[in-house]
């Protein structure tokens, strides 16, 4: 057995550590996201691996992990230390630290990466402005440069690109023992929305025989239940601000989502129809939109929410009676339903 | 429909409780979302004996995990459901934080909300003390139940029976809260649970410690964000969870009640382990890391070594190849007094891993007779 978290602190006798885990912990900028993404052949590397918050900064502690350098580097950071500053504090203060492998990336983008020299091979990182990427008991150091690459090379907001490094880390040979779980977690200030400074992305795969895809798959689904409003909320946001251009790149976001979801041949019928009521209430991207609503009608025809949906885009489109049509059918599915009868009254008199 | 029930007031009083939500913007916008309100049924409660504080939920909707549970230890335990605002987590934990009690957390949110009557909470602060609110607007049936410690809450759901099977099987299930909680999730699914269905379950339990400071955020923390049977699902992943770090932690916490005199409580924390491996064995556990992560805690803590033993040796007939697995089993058989054959077995391991100094140095350890 290796030694699971903290047995090392309470007995002599020392295992070969656990971890075999790749992660990346990195920074965003212009929206100021910090966010960690990880795979590892243990069990729920979500609950012992990530920490992030917004402003603060994101930690990755892997290899013999100890966990407590999650909330006390986020506490270190919150008093203004740099990355690479509160890294040192964290491994001085550890007997332990040849057998750590830590990323940190602080909210200015200060970024440091270390891993002990016991740390099982292949073992090591690499850091750039905005990003910290390591790994241990990896197939070789073609994982973590490929991670790099693809964080580097992929465009997009935050999240797609941490899932982009771990897919690449994966193709790359990945973890020599194989897979297990996956995390992702992305903060973002918000003063209106104050959880996302602890949960904007927040997604766990427990125990999963391919977890990265199993994890690509949720986000997919949380881009159309959660994060099409979240970026329509720092649009508006943004827009109050006079921030024109960053309003403009949060709307964009929503597109990208829409033309990923479009193109995916095994979409979700809930992402089609997040990402499309949110077009539609928000009056964005209302020809994608239509094109969402339409196919994830042709994927669940008797579902009356989704045709609630698709009858809202048509209206918002200018197209009343089809609105009607569609809606009327919805009801003809949840008969009892006072919502499908207020929405198509509203749709015959023409009202927002 | 809903009540806020209250338990006691004492001093502190709402302008403590509005400098901690000064820092939140404290106007919510409306959701745009016609599907706002969420199917959703959880439990929050409180162990006034190993101070842990803990959520559990399930629902008809995607990752609930995401939105419903938030907890901090020594503060409370909040879910936030029916129209949800996810922010009341973390507004709530600050009210809680100034040394307001749950109900007077509950007044306190409700006194800067426009669709207060269309939330519905469960909130424990750490001091015992509970709260539930349904408001008059969540959809049928929807309604709570409070305990002593702890108060359960849902809404869509098949029917008053479904709170109440939650609440019963909480107050009648044995063993530490994570057991509860989720026993509590099964009795309500089994009354009905969500008339709309199941997606997604959470489990969140927090629990102070001096040492090890991130159990203070998540010392069970699983998540189940899109899935046929969530709570099943769920299950697994705690017993899986039970073997991987629950050994680990309990042993954690009876050293600490040792060193603080208390081996009463030191004593139930290691029979948590205990309880574990004996049902482990007698669900005859297929995970073999599970059976593995358990054996190997009470190998080193020289416990319950002839259960250990049985675990060990069903994790190598399901892997009998994973160095890991025979290195505990090696390890177990040293500890009970039986060198040869452990030597044997990390003779075994060794020739499946070659190269490892680490088996090299266990079996010159094992010839030596050193405990480690």
């Amino acid at each position: 057995m290796r030694a699971a978290a903290g047995i090392l602190a309470t007995i002599v006798l020392l295992a070969p550590p656990a971890g075999a885990t790749f992660s990346i912990a990195a920074y965003d900028s212009v929206t100021q996201e910090l966010g960690v993404a990880v795979q590892s052949r243990a069990f729920s590397v979500g609950m012992a691996v990530p920490w992030a918050e917004a402003g603060v900064g994101a930690i990755a502690t892997q290899a013999s992990t100890n966990e407590t350098f999650g909330p006390a580097g986020l506490g270190l950071l919150r008093s203004g230390k740099p990355a690479p500053e509160v890294m040192r504090a964290l491994l001085d203060a550890d007997s332990g630290s040849a057998h750590r492998q830590l990323g940190v990336v602080d909210a200015r983008g200060r970024s440091a990466s270390f891993t002990g020299k016991l740390c099982s091979e292949w073992a090591g990182g690499v850091t750039g402005p905005g990003y910290a990427i390591q790994g241990n008991i990896l197939a070789g150091e073609a994982v973590v440069k490929g991670m790099e690459r693809a964080f580097l090379e992929t465009k997009g907001e935050l999240a797609e690109r941490l899932l982009a490094a771990l897919v690449a880390g994966q193709a790359a040979g990945g973890d020599k023992r194989g897979m297990e779980s996956a995390a992702i977690v992305v903060v973002r200030p918000s003063d209106q929305y104050p959880e996302y400074r602890a949960r904007y992305v927040d997604l766990r795969v427990e125990d999963h025989k391919d977890p990265i895809n199993e994890l690509i798959r949720v986000y997919r689904l949380l881009e159309g239940q959660r994060l099409a409003e979240a970026h329509i909320r720092f649009a508006d946001y943004y827009e109050k601000a006079g921030r024109k251009d960053l309003a403009r790149l949060e709307r964009e976001r929503v597109a990208e989502s829409l033309t990923h979801a479009l193109a995916s041949r095994d979409v979700d019928a809930s992402t089609l129809n997040g990402l499309a009521w949110t077009c539609a209430t928000n009056g964005v991207h209302l020809e994608e939109a239509l094109k969402a609503a339409e196919r994830a009608t042709a994927l669940e025809p008797k579902n009356a929410e989704i045709l609630d949906t698709l009858a809202e885009v048509y209206y918002r489109n200018g197209n009343a009676a089809k609105a009607v049509e569609v809606e009327t059918q919805a009801l003809s599915y949840s008969p009892n339903d006072a919502y499908l009868k207020d929405q198509i009254a509203r749709f015959k008199s023409g009202s927002k | 429909m809903g009540e806020i029930r209250l338990h006691r007031t004492p001093g502190r009083g709402l302008p403590a409780a509005l400098a901690a939500l000064a820092c939140f913007a404290l106007a919510g916008a409306p959701s745009a979302s016609a599907s706002s309100d969420r199917g959703t049924f959880s439990i929050v409660a409180h162990d006034s004996v190993t101070q842990e504080l803990g959520v559990a939920v399930q629902s008809k909707y995607f990752s609930v995990g995401t939105d419903v549970p938030w907890a901090e230890a020594g503060v409370g335990a909040v879910a936030t459901q029916a129209r949800v605002d996810p922010s009341f987590g973390l507004k709530a934990l600050a009210l809680l934080r100034t040394g307001l009690t749950a109900p007077e957390v509950l007044r306190a949110l409700a006194a800067n909300d426009s669709a207060w009557d269309a939330r519905q909470l469960g909130v424990a602060d750490a001091r015992g003390g509970v709260a539930s609110w349904t408001g008059s607007k969540c959809l049928d049936w929807a309604g709570g139940e409070t305990g002593a410690d702890f108060v359960c809450q849902g809404n869509i759901l098949a029917g008053p029976a479904v709170v109440a099977g939650m609440a019963k099987a909480y107050r009648e299930t044995q063993g530490e809260m994570a057991e509860r909680l989720l026993a509590a999730l099964d009795a309500a699914q089994a009354a009905g649970g969500d008339k709309r269905g199941m997606q997604s379950a959470a489990l969140l339990v927090v629990r102070p410690s001096a040492t090890r400071p991130q159990f203070s955020q998540r010392y069970i923390d699983l998540r189940v964000e899109d899935h046929k049977t969530p709570i099943k699902e769920l299950r697994r992943l705690l017993e899986i969870q039970e073997g991987f770090h629950g050994a680990d932690n309990h042993f954690h916490y009876a050293e600490q009640y040792e060193a603080a005199g208390r081996a009463d409580l030191a004593a139930r924390e290691r029979e948590r382990v205990a309880e574990t491996l004996r049902r482990a064995l007698a669900r005859r556990e297929r995970d073999a890391s599970m059976l593995n992560g358990l054996a190997w805690a009470c190998a080193t803590h020289d416990l319950y070594l002839g259960d250990a033993v049985k675990a060990a040796e069903r994790a190598a007939s399901l892997e009998p190849r994973n160095v890991d697995i025979l290195d505990t089993l090696a390890e177990i058989y040293f500890r009970q007094g039986n060198s040869n054959k452990a030597i044997e077995v990390e003779s075994r391991a060794a020739t499946i891993d070659p190269k490892s100094q680490y088996l090299k140095d266990q079996i010159a350890r094992f010839r030596k007779g050193v405990k480690g």
